[in-house]
């Protein structure tokens, strides 16, 4: 199988400082990868420069991101326009932050579609009712402003936002950190459902191993700009083989825990 | 060493026009426990479910509508975010210290206590004339610990302290709880939505939710017959690993 998204040896400077250090890794078409690390280990960043959204005091020194065949960082600005927000869709931590808070959620979905010219103004209506109905939100919600709307309910109208143009690969970064375990359930129930009936490619940033466990096919351990460990969910998680990756599960406490204190 | 009996807290919302009947918040609604000396009392809920509310009710800043509390000693507490709680202007001996020159202890004895508490922290004596922003966070939470320790409280209310850190530091930071917990005997309120850490802290758990507590029971009994829908359902949304 053919990757739809590559990045090859890509290293990122901030103040000299390198943030990502020599990282690869592959999106495979109707797969999950998972990038895990804790806060600083460029993990966010690294999902950023996909995208090339990197913030303006990050320099790109050497490396590629390759997507559909074609360099990101080489194409014009007008051109990498089209790809985010069209091909490849993106979800991040905090929903409240990501909504414009003075404009209804459905006319902030309505926009993804007009700005990419998808639509005609009179199918508008039927199509963000539609896409409200695939994120589980009644459409109603539609005509509600951010702050009607709780966490789980933001989080879902940012998803709908995400698949609005039917994107072939969706980044997630920490989608639900900021929210209840209850609510956080649901909407990792919700990416999962959607990335099966869409065969979506999924790049998920995450600190949490547990939802690794739950939704990634593939898994890079990050620390400190680089990917310390790599492989399938089943191998990193069960027998993993970097010092950091088995001192980051091991420091987690679990359900039934006997440990009277955790490694660390 | 504490006591809660049919503690009532309600907010009321100030516009009672416009929020029309729906004026009362009841943030802790009729909750009764008890905290036996040397052991942690958890208190777990999600956001919204009064919590917070009966942290603050402990230790005196908010002030309880109804009911009765009894505490033996002294009682201080230590925040969910270390970058907010500590005085960015203070040096580490300012922040520790402060507490006790409010008591009108004498400098000598302050100094050896602020060295003392230090330690009781696992951090260097160096760290004393250092800024907050010089620190990691579990670093700083290690400061707001030892200022919350430094007039040898017998109870500690633990508001969410390792939500904010990293998942490496929070092991460590929670190691270091149970530490002082068995050198100290200190009595604990730990609180946090995290049902993983609330399991590896507690002797006792309490499930809240809008305000009650739906459930009190042993950590055992919590985790391994959960009597409540809610608390299984809340066991239930936990990712596993």
């Amino acid at each position: 199988m053919e990757p739809i998204l590559i990045i090859n040896n890509l290293i990122v400077t901030i103040a000299g400082r390198r943030v990502i250090d020599d990282v690869s890794l592959e999106l495979y078409p109707g797969r999950v990868t998972a990038i895990v690390g804790e806060s600083g280990s460029g993990k966010t960043l690294t999902a950023l420069s996909v995208l090339d959204l990197l913030p303006e005091t990050a320099k790109v020194v050497s490396g590629e991101v390759i997507f559909d065949g074609k360099d990101v960082f080489k194409l014009r600005e007008d051109e990498k326009r089209k790809i985010r927000g069209f091909d490849i869709g993106m979800v991040f931590q905090e929903p409240f932050t990501a909504l414009n808070p003075v404009m209804k959620v459905g006319d902030q979905v309505g926009e993804v579609l007009l700005a990419h010219n998808i639509i005609k103004k009179k199918e508008l209506k039927p199509k963000v009712r539609e896409l409200f109905e695939q994120v589980k939100l009644s459409p109603n919600v539609a005509d509600s402003y951010p702050h009607e709307l709780s966490g789980g309910m933001r989080q879902r109208a940012v998803i709908a936002m995400a698949m609005a143009c039917d994107p072939r690969v969706l980044i997630l970064d920490e989608p639900t950190t900021a929210l209840d375990v209850s609510i956080q359930e649901e909407v990792l129930a919700l990416v999962s459902s959607i990335q099966k009936k869409n065969n979506l490619s999924i790049l998920f940033i995450t600190h949490d191993f547990s939802i690794v466990n739950m939704l990634a096919n593939e898994v890079c351990v990050m620390k400190e700009g680089i990917i310390v460990e790599k492989g399938s969910r089943e191998d990193v998680l069960r027998s993993p083989q970097n010092e950091y990756t088995k001192k980051l599960i091991d420091c987690i406490p679990r359900i039934g825990d006997k440990r009277d204190r955790l490694p660390g | 060493m504490i006591k809660f009996e049919n503690v009532k807290k309600y907010f009321y919302k100030k516009d009672r026009f416009l929020s029309q009947g729906k004026n009362v918040v009841k943030a802790v609604d009729g909750v009764t426990f008890s905290v036996d000396k040397g052991t942690t009392f958890g208190l777990v809920g999600e956001s919204g479910s009064g919590k917070s509310t009966i942290a603050k009710i402990a230790v005196g800043i908010l002030s309880l509508d109804s009911g009765v509390i009894e505490m033996k000693g002294d009682c201080d507490i230590v925040f969910q975010d270390p970058y907010s709680s500590l005085n960015p202007r203070m040096t580490v001996n300012e922040i520790v210290s402060e507490a006790l020159y409010i008591r009108g202890r004498k400098k000598d004895l302050i100094d050896k206590r602020v060295d003392n508490v230090l330690g009781m922290v696992r951090l260097e004596r160096a760290a004393k004339d250092k800024y907050p922003h010089q620190f990691s966070g579990g670093e700083r939470q290690r400061v707001a610990i030892a200022r919350a320790l430094v007039t040898e409280p017998a109870v500690l209310v633990l508001d969410e302290p390792v939500s904010s850190l990293d998942v490496s530091i929070q092991a460590g930071v929670l190691n270091l709880l149970k530490d002082l917990q068995e050198e100290l005997s200190l009595t604990y309120l730990f609180i946090s939505h995290d049902l993983r850490v609330v399991e590896f802290m507690s002797d006792m758990v309490g499930v809240m939710r809008s305000g009650q507590l739906v459930e009190v029971a042993s950590r055992e009994e919590i985790y391994s017959s959960p009597k409540d829908d809610y608390t299984r359902h809340l066991l239930a949304s936990i990712p596993k690993l």
